[in-house]
């Protein structure tokens, strides 16, 4: 049950998927809906790092990028939030471009290799997950 | 999906309530240390405690002089704070976008 905490979410837009796609990479569109600040690049390597409406903070890296389909990022709530995966896909639909998102916890060390910023205290988190 | 606890789930449609489950899943928190988490009063932290707790998401245990909160039911308390709040980020998330593009559209 564990490794299957997950939440996944579709909306259809009337639009193209390449217009889809810079809804859902580009930061000055990212800030009109999905959160306040938004620095992200769709590179792999990336840095990922969001403001919340309420202050919330995440930060992460950008994991994989498939240009106009597919954007995985990881990321965390500083100091110690448990770290999860977004994946988002943009598919072409009868409506215009279909949008999903799975954002899934992540619970393995290998997992959260690539952010090497962050804190150990995630080290005791995941060991306690495991 | 149905709900037959609709007034759970109405319970967390506000962000800083969500949150609030998040920060105490695990071992709980007082109303001092959600207060000192979120960009809100003490008194609006209580306000938000007392509706989740009507709504059996989390129940009240004292300690010491302060009040302790923990989620309900305890084991499926991190996984069920974790889908609540990612999930309720994502519906948020998703109806602003839905709105902007209607928006951007128009303009």
């Amino acid at each position: 049950m564990a490794d299957d905490t997950a939440v996944e979410r579709e909306i259809t837009v009337p639009v193209e998927p390449e217009r889809a796609w810079e809804l859902v990479t580009d930061p000055e569109h990212l800030e009109h809906w999905f959160a306040e600040q938004v620095e992200l690049e769709p590179t792999p390597g990336a840095p990922v790092r969001v403001i919340g409406d309420d202050g919330g903070e995440r930060h992460g890296v950008v994991e994989e990028v498939d240009a106009p389909r597919r954007l995985r990022f990881v990321w965390y709530a500083p100091p110690d939030g448990p770290p999860s995966s977004v994946e988002i896909e943009v598919v072409p639909d009868a409506g215009g471009s279909r949008i999903s998102v799975t954002e899934r916890e992540l619970i393995t060390i290998d997992a959260v290799g690539p952010m090497a910023a962050a804190p150990t205290s995630h080290t005791d988190l995941l060991a306690l997950a495991a | 999906m149905t709900d037959p606890v609709g007034a759970t789930f109405a319970a967390l449609a506000d962000p800083s309530r969500r949150r609030m489950l998040s920060l105490m899943a695990g071992s709980g928190a007082t109303a001092t240390e959600l207060a000192r988490e979120l960009p809100i009063t003490r008194q609006a932290v209580t306000k938000h405690l007392s509706q989740l707790a009507s709504a059996g998401l989390v129940a009240p245990t004292r300690q010491g002089r302060e009040t302790r909160y923990r989620i309900t039911p305890e084991p499926l308390e991190e996984a069920v704070a974790w889908i609540v709040q990612a999930g309720g980020e994502w519906d948020d998330r998703l109806a602003r976008l839905s709105a902007y593009v209607g928006d951007d559209r128009g303009a």
